[in-house]
Formats: C-alpha cells, structure tokens, sequence
C-alpha cells in the first residue's frame, strides 16, 4: 500500500472501528492467546479470537507485544536476588506466617496500599479492604498495624520523621494474655543484609531513621522465628 | 513433575516447590517487564520493574493463589508461556493505569488524525463532503471484508506491525504475506468502484 493509501485506508478503518465495534467485557484467558500466538486454535476459535482482538484494544496490544518479542528478546537482566527472596517470603505469607505492609509516603501522609494485618484507625482495628471501603487509606505522621501469629501478637507502627526516613516500632506480646515477651529477638533485614539486631526484654524494640525501600522485620526467641514482616515502603 | 503437578504443589504452599518456582521463573518474568516497557516506548528505572515484579508476583499468589492456580496447560500451554502472557497483560495494564488512553482525535506517527482530514478548512466544502462521502464508503466495504483481512488490518494498519512481524505470527511466507495485502487492497478496490468511486492513489 502506498502511504497515502495506507493512510486513507486506516483512517476508514478506524471510522468503522468506532462505529461497528462494541465494547467487550469477557476477555480471552492467557492460555487461549498463547495457544493462538502458537496456532493451536482450532479454525472457529482462531476466527472467533480475532473478531475479539479486532474489538479490544488491551487484548490486541498484548498480542502486538508478543508478537513484536518472538523475533527476540534481550533476556540479559538477572532478578535482583533482593526481589527474589521477597517472593520467596509469599509463601509464608499465604500460610499466615508474615505481616505484609505496603505503604506510599506521600508528603507526610502515608497511604496503604496493601496489608493482611489490621490497621489501627481510632480505637478500631480494620482490615484494608474495610478501610478502602470508608476511603480512608491516608494516615498524618504515623500508621499502625497489628497481626496475629500462631503465639503472638504484632504492633507494627511506622512514624514519619522527614522526607523519606521513618521510625520502626515494633512491639511484640503474647496472644492470648497480652503480656510482654521476654528475650526476643527483632531484626532489621534488608535484600539479604541484617542491618541491625536486638534482643528486647520488653518486647519492644525502635529502629530509628529507617529509609524507603523493601524490608525484612523477623522476631525470633531462642529457638524458633515466631514472626516475619515484609515492609515496603515507596514515595 | 510437569507443569501442572509444579502449580499445583506450589498453590499449596510447599515451600520447596515455591522456591523452586521463584528461582525458575523470576528471571522470565523480570525480563518481559522490561521488554514490554521498551516496546511500548515507555521510560521507566528499575524501581519501576521491581514495583510491577511485586505486584504480578502479589497477583499470582493473592487469594490463596487463585491466580497460579488459574494456569490448566490447555492446549499444551508450558507455564513459561503462561507467565509470559500473564507479564505481558499486567505490565500493559500498568502502563494503562499511568498513561492516560490515546484519544481517536489524537495525531498518529504520521502525523494524520481523523479530525485533519473531516475537518480541513482550506479544502472546499465540495471537496470535503465528497472526501466524507469516500470516507463512508471505504468503511463500509471494510465492513464487508473476512474476519481475517480485518485482522491483517489492525495488526498492519493499527497496531503498525511490519510484513515481516506478521509473517511470522500469521505462519505465511514472504510472497504469500505480500499476496494476502494486495488481496485485501483488490477487494476494497473493487467494493469500492462498485459504489461508483475510484481508488487510485
């Protein structure tokens, strides 16, 4: 086609596209594009995919995509082993063994854009889907959340000090009588690092001026790890 | 193990399997981020990266792995192929979150936009309409085009894929790729000089 053509051509099409093509709610799974990308439709199902495709525009632009990346991907990047090992931490997640918090720091207000602790809003505690529902995620200067482990209960607190450094608070007691915890262990990790680590008879413990980034708060006694908490925090 | 055996001891929070899983596909995914972010022409640190690496690794396991456990290798789909759609969807929906949607009026890379050509005010009124009227009648005969030759479309057109790109996806060799849009061409010439227009330009 020559460039005019070809230009005369599209903007007909796209004339046509807006007129003739509806909105489309019920997307292809992954599967069923990636069997297409292979020709592994059947003839009905590629040509039902395609009539899809030429109505939805997040659906053809993946297939663009992919088809764009067959012809060769730079695969050069390693993921960072920091990245890696917060995955690896999901599992415990899921088995009810991590806290996790994900906070933005907008100037001094912290919003939480994800946690499966309860988040202290008064003298109630919430679960974040509750508090998204009050539209209530922002917290002034300090946020705390609390979980409960298989032995003990976790008051995390994180309080603003200036741009981009905060304080770590960190209490925790025993589940069901609510007393202080002798002779735990609270460490600060960071990737791979152990950056600070203190033992605390009253179960509480601050780590000061702490930076934006992904964290690793473990509790621990002398023998066991009671408790872990993911921590990422961004601006 | 195969693929779905690996998922579904995985989904059931065997540490090892997810560790292994982590190992095995963190690279992958971590690198269609990048990809994806580089073909759409996005700027983007790896901050960015990291950020939409947490987030897909948040929706695979999220909901007591609803997400990974949605992974039934149907039609000898490998979980690395899944992955990589999976990444691919959720970095665009990234982006898209972010970058507000291109509007139909906004100008494409030639510098074109439909706006230009309806509403140009030093064609004359004459000339306008009957560009309107041509218009009209080319869309209809798209209309009227397969399935299959309005997808070659929007892939070539649209999406500004190459004939080589398509060559590939659509399984086609290099003379038959040519054939197929001079096919698409004839059938709108011909759609089009039957409603009393010419299509030479």
């Amino acid at each position: 086609m020559s460039i005019k053509m070809d230009n005369l051509i599209k903007m007909a099409y796209r004339k046509w596209k807006g007129a003739s093509v509806k909105i489309l709610q019920d997307h292809p799974q992954e599967e069923t594009i990636v069997a297409f990308l292979n020709g592994r439709l059947s003839q009905i199902d590629a040509k039902r995919l395609e009539d899809h495709l030429i109505g939805c525009q997040s659906c053809v632009e993946a297939v663009e995509v992919q088809i764009r990346l067959s012809r060769g991907t730079d695969l050069v990047n390693f993921a960072p082993e920091e990245l890696k090992s917060w995955a690896k931490n999901l599992v415990m997640a899921q088995n009810n063994a991590v806290l996790e918090i994900i906070l933005k720091l907008k100037g001094k207000v912290w919003e939480v854009l994800s946690t499966n602790g309860d988040i202290l809003l008064g003298q109630e505690l919430v679960p974040a889907l509750v508090l998204r529902s009050r539209k209530k995620e922002n917290f002034k200067d300090e946020v705390t959340i609390l979980k409960d482990f298989k032995d003990i209960r976790v008051e995390i607190k994180i309080e603003n000090r200036a741009d981009g450094i905060f304080d770590l608070i960190v209490m925790a007691r025993d589940k069901h009588t609510q007393r202080a915890i002798k002779d735990l262990r609270f460490s600060l990790i960071r990737g791979e690092l152990e950056l600070e680590s203190y033992f605390a008879d009253s179960g509480k413990i601050t780590f000061e001026h702490v930076l934006l980034g992904r964290y690793t708060v473990e509790i621990s006694n002398l023998n066991d790890k009671l408790a872990s908490i993911l921590l990422d925090i961004k601006t | 193990m195969d693929d779905l055996e690996f998922v579904r001891s995985c989904a059931k929070g065997d540490k090892r399997s997810w560790d292994e899983f982590v190992d095995k596909y963190s690279r992958l995914i971590y690198n269609y981020i990048h990809s994806t972010l580089k073909i759409k022409g996005y700027s983007f640190s790896p901050e960015n990266i990291s950020d939409i690496f947490q987030d897909i690794f948040l929706l695979l396991t999220k909901d007591d792995f609803k997400k990974l456990k949605s992974f039934q290798g149907r039609n000898k789909c490998s979980l690395a192929s899944w992955l990589r759609q999976v990444t691919v969807n959720f970095t665009l929906d990234s982006i898209r979150r972010i970058k507000p949607l291109v509007s139909i009026n906004e100008e494409d890379e030639s510098g074109f936009s439909l706006e230009d050509v309806l509403s140009d005010s030093s064609e004359p009124l004459s000339e306008r309409l009957s560009r309107e009227e041509k218009l009209g009648q080319l869309q209809d005969c798209i209309e009227r085009l397969d399935t299959d030759d309005k997808y070659f479309l929007e892939l070539y057109l649209e999406r500004g894929l190459s004939l080589e790109e398509l060559r590939g996806h659509l399984r086609l060799s290099r003379g038959a790729i040519d054939m197929r849009k001079s096919r698409i061409i004839e059938k709108l010439k011909k759609c089009f000089q039957s409603k009393g227009f010419a299509l030479d330009l």
